[in-house]
């Protein structure tokens, strides 16, 4: 089974896309927007993924977030950075807790910055390693912005730091 | 300049880390061609005609005397010993060798610099006045708004892979030093008597293929929502603007495309979820970011001109000259800011040598307070310079050719690398502009014609500004030779851009063509004091296009 980086581990990839054909087996299942609306009131058992490209518009996912247990943002090409705004307004301003994970063109040299916006799974392009992707997380022992990981600018850090709190 | 404390210190070291790293797997054949691009771009790092070009980030246009000696010795031990001084207030070396970057970025960390975002699809190097904190002109301080945004900016995790560049700029005086109208983001400090300091924000200004000025969105925007407002722009420009043609994928065009309304409309929207969230600034920060500005010592000196100034300038025609034309008035009495004209007759312009970068970090440590600044229009500044000091420092550039007294004439030409050095050029900037220098060798004529912005560009990009040049020359590439398109009456404040006067010329005609134009003026301008720009305003382009294209009729005299 292929292995992706979840919350900062390498685990199997258990999800599979959902074809028609296959609609009976259960498991998790991984649905493009149009998809799960046509099927979710006969969906059986298994958990439920939303497969959106970079351009989604959150606000059609509202609906839908608090059955989904996963959000598979695809990048077509890791020079896209509409994926990064679409992380941080889904967990800074929709609230999305499940997981969101960046599939697609995923390399070592990205996920720093797509953890920094939201992004907790990842899974690797053909030719990139599980391995690679962990040792590409958490390169950078500060930050300047405010982002998912660190809802607070360095500036409030280091004021509580120099009045002792 | 600031001050780094140990986190900012840091910070750029771990990005260092990754940037070696990164080429350690580049030169492994780990990572490709391809994937490296976008990674050694935003590390200032460009493939270029001869060898890799480095950018380093000069934050807002502010050195240290001991920041200038360490580019001096990156010019010396990993490029030819010559630094090229941009219009965007940064250094770049077009000799480096590749696996030597990271250790030149590990240099420039020990003394707290870097090339983080010089290039590549993100936020770049904020660029304001270059007589920021010492300007008499000056409303409001724009260095720490630039220390906020630079800080900000930097590794931004949302914005790394924007649609197209982003440029911001901030301007803080009364007169426009900055051009803010012909940057993405353009700040413009504004003091309101009952809100406080805040900024006027224009947006979607730039040159390039597509030259606009920027639109307002936000008459006052208190300087507290500063990062917040910034994160809401970006954030629709991230998500809305175009990626499916480069030349399509700026700001500006995203926001014409929607209308200033609807773009407003939309900003305001996102910015509602972040306003008064923790981003939010707070008095606190802004006092620590001052605090970490050196602040000069300064003596209290009597107002007026010392009685050895005087009498130098009495008796020395060659400094007056000089002392009319490179100061800039300083906000506090007995002291002046001094231009340093990087472009004497035979200097490529805002080329600097290791050498002459050594000797003006001393002189800003005996005539100063050791700090130098540099300008968009690829000068070096040193401020701070007291006026009975004024006469040793002149005898000290004039061996050093830093002492041609052209500031703010037409033979402060500003001029991008070209194609000499860059893979984008469609023609060269360099030998026209040394064509230019030798042509305009007459001082006394070229201070007869008093004020005039020539700038070149050797491409589209518009490095050079040429839109904004009073005068300003294109390269062109005609059928495989280089050709120059002249326009005039262009201004960088408030920001106004050139028009084409004509077909483009061959290089051996554009000299010419510029003194005709030049001499036309001579004759039409209503008095002295109306510059060669408002003459243009004034007539528009007829006259002038006429002096170059049919230079055998006698300019008509108004």
């Amino acid at each position: 089974m292929r292995e992706v980086v979840v919350n900062r581990h390498i685990v199997p990839d258990t999800w599979v896309r959902f074809s028609p054909e296959q609609s009976e087996a259960g498991g998790d299942r991984l649905y493009r927007l149009e998809e799960w609306q046509a099927v979710r009131a006969q969906a059986g058992e298994g958990r439920v993924g939303l497969w959106v490209e970079t351009d989604q518009d959150p606000e059609a996912l509202r609906p839908y977030l608090p059955e989904v247990a996963l959000i598979a943002i695809h990048i077509g090409s890791f020079t896209d950075g509409r994926g990064h705004s679409l992380g941080r307004l889904l967990r800074e301003v929709y609230g999305y807790r499940g997981e969101i994970r960046a599939v697609g063109d995923v390399i070592q040299d990205t996920v720093n910055e797509l953890e920094r916006c939201g992004f907790n799974g990842f899974s690797p392009r053909p030719g990139e390693t599980a391995d690679n992707l962990l040792r590409g997380l958490g390169l950078f022992s500060e930050a300047y912005q405010i982002s998912v990981e660190r809802p607070e600018p360095l500036f409030r850090r280091r004021l509580s730091h120099r009045s002792g709190g | 300049m600031y001050q780094y404390d140990e986190i900012d210190q840091r910070l750029v070291e771990e990005r260092v880390a990754r940037f070696r790293d990164q080429t350690r797997r580049f030169l492994a054949g780990e990572l490709s061609e391809d994937d490296f691009r976008p990674f050694r771009l935003q590390n200032g790092l460009y493939i270029q005609r001869h060898a890799p070009m480095l950018r380093v980030a000069i934050p807002y246009g502010v050195l240290s005397a001991s920041q200038l000696r360490r580019l001096a010795w990156i010019a010396r031990t990993h490029d030819r010993g010559v630094g090229h001084f941009t219009t965007r207030q940064n250094i770049q070396y077009n000799w480096v060798k590749l696996p030597e970057v990271p250790d030149i970025l590990a240099a420039l960390a020990e003394v707290q610099m870097h090339a983080t975002q010089t290039s590549g699809n993100c936020v770049r190097n904020t660029t304001t006045d270059h007589f920021a904190g010492v300007a008499a002109d000056e409303l409001v301080d724009p260095r720490v708004t630039c220390e906020l945004i630079r800080q900000w900016s930097t590794g931004h995790p949302e914005f790394a892979f924007l649609p197209r560049k982003f440029k911001i700029a901030v301007n803080g005086a009364r007169e426009d030093r900055a051009a803010t109208g012909v940057h993405d983001i353009g700040l413009q400090a504004v003091q309101d008597a009952a809100q406080g300091l805040g900024y006027r924000v224009q947006v979607g200004g730039g040159l390039g293929r597509t030259p606009m000025v920027g639109e307002v969105v936000r008459e006052f925007l208190p300087a507290c929502h500063l990062l917040t407002y910034l994160d809401a722009i970006l954030r629709v420009y991230n998500r809305y603007g175009r990626r499916d043609n480069k030349y399509k994928a700026r700001i500006k065009i995203l926001v014409k495309a929607m209308t200033v309304e609807r773009f407003r409309r939309e900003v305001e929207t996102e910015w509602q979820h972040w306003k008064d969230g923790p981003a939010t600034l707070v008095d606190e920060e802004v006092a620590r970011i001052e605090a970490r500005l050196k602040k000069p010592a300064y003596r209290a000196l009597p107002a007026g001109i010392p009685a050895a100034l005087a009498a130098r300038l009495h008796h020395d025609t060659d400094f007056a000259t000089w002392f009319r034309q490179n100061l800039h008035p300083h906000k506090v009495p007995g002291y002046t800011n001094v231009v340093l004209s990087l472009k004497s007759p035979d200097q490529p312009p805002g080329d600097a040598s290791a050498a002459q970068m050594d000797a003006i970090a001393d002189w800003s440590e005996r005539f100063g307070f050791g700090e130098i600044r540099v300008s968009h229009e690829q000068n070096l500044i040193l401020p701070d310079v007291a006026l009975s000091d004024l006469p040793a420092l002149y005898d000290a550039l004039c061996p050093w050719e830093l002492a041609t007294p052209n500031v703010g004439l037409l033979t402060n030409i500003i001029a991008c690398p070209g194609g000499d050095y860059c893979a984008l050029a469609n023609a060269r900037s360099l030998p026209l502009a040394k064509a230019l220098q030798d042509k305009f060798a007459d001082a006394a004529w070229v201070r007869a014609i008093g004020p005039v912005d020539l700038n070149i560009s050797g491409c589209m990009n518009s490095c050079g500004h040429h839109h904004v040049g009073h005068i300003g020359i294109l390269g062109v590439d005609k059928h495989g030779r280089e050709y120059y398109q002249i326009s005039i009456g262009g201004a960088q404040a408030p920001a106004r851009l050139g028009k084409v006067i004509g077909p483009s010329l061959a290089p051996e005609e554009v000299p010419d063509a510029l003194q005709a134009m030049l001499e036309a003026y001579l004759k039409l301008r209503l008095d002295p004091a109306e510059k060669f720009v408002d003459t243009v305003a004034r007539l528009g382009i007829t006259p002038f296009r006429d002096a170059v294209y049919a230079p055998n009729q006698e300019v008509a005299c108004a």
